[in-house]
Parts: structure tokens; C-alpha cells; sequence
């Protein structure tokens, strides 16, 4: 898989959400918000299309547009440097806990210390 | 050189002393000094860490009281670039041991004395003797060299990260969420508060960025009370400033990349805000919601295990 530019994953945006076989004009009206011309969004898709993101079908006058990527799959393709970095720096929600190498035995181990205190509180 | 050198040199060598001692006090009385009174102190030693200048410059004061001898330590020259077999400047351990070096154990990158064969021609060596190169100088650049390169490299995983955002956060539309955020953010008495989105790929929820905070949401996963927790340890994070510290700990982190006390600290760092962060989050609910609480953290550390 490739990375996408900005402008290409808007577009596979559009079709993710629109499901297969979406006609030329329901996609152009779901990308109006950027402004871009139709020889644009051309070019986008024809290089979408060479990456092996999109199918382009005829039928009639237009193409239909169907996506060949889950957005899933490439989310998580794009998220594995990025990501996999981000629990290794210091800004996450108790990474630091998970960094150092508690056990899963040791979340149990936490986990009945949890209940037994709980227990405790209401008894006393 | 040589004088910032010796102003780093202590300054890491002290500040690896404190390091130690507050180490050891949370070790052994965890109870009796909150994470909250650690967390204060990692702001006040990294305050003072930030910045490797001394604040009362020696070798003024020496000039102008020349009553004050200080024992500067000379500056051996341990590279002088001759293209001959001409005899090499002698560096002597003493010396080298002798020049601002802080630690002994930090290896120095010297660049090797050029050794020519015997049939290179020879020429004289003070005709190519400009480019020399003192211990001093060479530690210098070192210590810029990976100071620049810890700074550039966490720079570039930040940008990514933002780019990232960019490309997948959406803001959070679910009702219910933005109720419970709403709420909490009251109960914290918070009249600034970061954006609330949703990210994919995130495993856990997470605060991001100093000027323009964002607390970011996993996708699936949370829900009731976990959702509830988690938004107020977000928001506690936030209303404690901790991403303040924890950059401040970097930066500190990238003045003295040499030092392995300082990477201990980072972490230290990183535990003691966690910590302090539960506290403040525990401090606003009931008893019978602590041990909930804790569930929540857990499951939190198991998703992140994955």
C-alpha cells in the first residue's frame, strides 16, 4: 500500500462513505465543499485509480466509482509509524505503566487488589 | 568552550545528585510526599535543568577579582590536521581527564588523527596545521550534534502525529458524549477546555498539543462510567498543565541527552504526573467510585498492551 496525499484520501473519503458504485455526480457534489475542478478530481481519481484504490466502471454516460481499500485497512496503514511512536513518547494516558512492562499477571493481580479493597469499603 | 563545558558539567553532575535523592524518596515513602509534591519538585529541578548557563558566570568573577583563582583545566588540542608523517601532538590522559569531560564514562566521537603512509609526499606541516580541533571544541560539537538530533527527531514524531490528526480526527458528534464532557468540565470548573474528537487508531484516550490542547477519543471501546473516567483523568491531566511538564522534561531531556540519570528522570516524570493525575481525578469522587476508578486505568493499560 502507498501513502495517500491529503487531497487523494479526501477523495477516498467521499467514496468510503458513499459505498460502491458511486456515480460521478453524487461524488463531485460530496467534494464541493473544496472548490476543486472536475479536471481536478479527474486527475485525483486517474491516480487513485493507478495507486489500486478505486475501480472505475462505465455504464452509460458516467463512470461509477467503487473504493478497493477498506478505509480500515488503509487507516491502519497509515497509523503504524505514527502510532506505534506515539506509545513509545510520553504525551499518552498511562503509557508510561504500559511501557514499563506490567505483566498481564500483574493487571490481575491489581484487578483482585480492586475488588478486595471495594469489598472492604463496604463492609467498614 | 571550556566554561560551558564545566557550567554543564555540574550542573548535570548535581542535577543527577537531586535526581537520585528524589528516586530514593519516592521509593521509600510514596505515602507520605504525594505525587503531587514530586511532580513539583521534577518542576523546579527542570526548571533549573532547562538551562545549561551558569547563572553566576566563573570566569567573569575571576577576571575582575583576580583574587579568585579558579582552576581552569587547559585545553588540549586533539586534532591538528598534518597530511605527513609529522610527529602527533601528544594527548595525554591526564589532560584529556582534565578538560571539562563531566562524566568519564561518555565516550567522545574524536575524529581519528590521520595516519599516512610513510611514501605519501610529505609536506610541511604548518603549512596545513590551520584546522585544529581542542578537546573542548570537539565536546561542544558533540553535545550540540545530539542535542540537535533528540530535538529534531521529537519534532518530526510530533508533526507526524499531526498530521495524522489532521487527516483522521473528527469532532465528537455522539450527544451523550459531548454531555458528559460538558459536565465534567463544570464539575473541574474549567473555563477554557480542549476540543473534544474522536481518532481512529487510537487505543486509549489521550491529551495532545501545548497551545491548542486536544483530548482525543478512541474510536469503540468506551462507554458508561469508562467513558466518564477517562474523560475526567483527560481533563484533570489538562487542568494540571501536565503537558507543560512533560515538555519541559524533554527539552531537559534533550540539553543532557549524555546523561543517563536524565532519561531516568523523563520517566520518573511520566509516573509521578500519572500518579499526581489520579489523585486529583480520585479527589473528585465519592469513595465507592475509587476502585471503578482503577478498573477503568487498567483496562486502559491492557488496551495499550494490546
Amino acid at each position: 500500500m502507498k501513502r495517500l496525499p491529503d487531497t487523494e484520501l479526501e477523495v477516498m473519503k467521499a467514496l468510503w462513505a458513499s459505498g460502491p458504485d458511486t456515480p460521478r455526480a453524487v461524488l463531485e457534489r460530496d467534494l464541493e465543499a473544496f472548490g476543486w475542478a472536475a479536471n481536478t478530481i479527474n486527475t485525483y481519481l486517474t491516480r487513485l485509480a493507478d495507486k489500486g484504490f478505486v475501480s472505475v466502471r462505465r455504464e452509460g454516460r458516467g463512470n461509477l466509482y467503487t473504493p478497493l481499500i477498506a478505509q480500515e485497512d488503509y487507516q491502519t496503514f497509515d497509523s503504524r509509524a505514527v502510532l506505534s511512536r506515539l506509545y513509545g513518547t510520553p504525551r499518552n494516558f498511562v503509557a508510561a505503566l504500559a511501557r514499563d512492562g506490567l505483566e498481564r499477571r500483574d493487571l490481575e493481580d491489581l484487578r483482585a487488589l480492586l475488588d478486595e479493597l471495594e469489598g472492604g469499603a463496604r463492609r467498614g | 568552550m571550556a566554561d560551558l563545558l564545566l557550567g554543564l558539567g555540574g550542573l548535570t553532575l548535581s542535577g543527577s545528585l537531586v535526581i537520585w535523592c528524589l528516586a530514593l524518596i519516592s521509593r521509600s515513602s510514596r505515602s507520605q510526599f504525594g505525587a503531587r509534591w514530586r511532580c513539583l519538585a521534577w518542576l523546579l529541578l527542570c526548571l533549573r535543568l532547562a538551562v545549561p548557563l551558569s547563572f553566576f558566570p566563573l570566569n567573569q568573577m575571576g577576571r575582575e577579582q583576580p583574587l579568585v583563582q579558579l582552576p581552569a583545566p587547559s585545553d588540549t588540542v586533539i586534532y591538528q590536521h598534518r597530511p605527513g608523517p609529522a610527529p602527533q601532538t601528544p594527548v595525554s590522559s591526564e589532560d584529556a581527564d582534565g578538560a571539562g569531560q563531566p562524566s568519564g564514562s561518555q565516550p567522545l566521537p574524536l575524529p581519528p588523527v590521520e595516519q599516512l603512509k610513510p611514501t605519501a609526499p610529505v609536506q610541511s606541516a604548518e603549512e596545513d596545521a590551520d584546522f585544529s580541533l581542542s578537546l573542548s571544541q570537539a565536546a561542544v560539537l558533540a553535545w550540540l550534534g545530539g542535542a540537535a538530533i533528540f530535538v529534531l527527531w521529537t519534532l518530526a514524531a510530533h508533526l507526524r502525529f499531526l498530521a495524522y490528526l489532521r487527516r483522521w480526527a473528527i469532532p465528537v458528534s455522539d450527544p451523550q458524549t459531548v454531555a458528559v464532557y460538558n459536565q465534567l468540565g463544570d464539575r473541574l470548573g474549567l473555563d477554557r477546555r480542549p476540543r473534544l474528537m474522536v481518532c481512529p487508531g487510537l487505543r486509549a484516550p489521550m491529551l495532545a498539543g501545548l497551545f491548542r490542547p486536544v483530548l482525543l477519543l478512541p474510536r469503540e471501546g468506551l462507554d458508561g462510567t469508562a467513558l466518564n473516567y477517562s474523560i475526567l483523568h483527560e481533563l484533570t491531566h489538562f487542568r494540571r498543565r501536565d503537558i507543560w511538564l512533560k515538555t519541559l522534561a524533554l527539552w531537559v531531556n534533550a540539553v543532557h541527552w549524555f546523561n543517563p540519570f536524565v532519561w531516568y528522570m523523563v520517566r520518573l516524570v511520566e509516573r509521578d504526573t500519572e500518579l499526581a493525575c489520579d489523585e486529583g481525578a480520585l479527589r473528585q469522587l465519592p469513595q465507592e467510585e475509587h476502585a471503578a476508578y482503577g478498573r477503568t486505568i487498567l483496562d486502559a493499560v491492557e488496551r495499550l498492551k494490546g
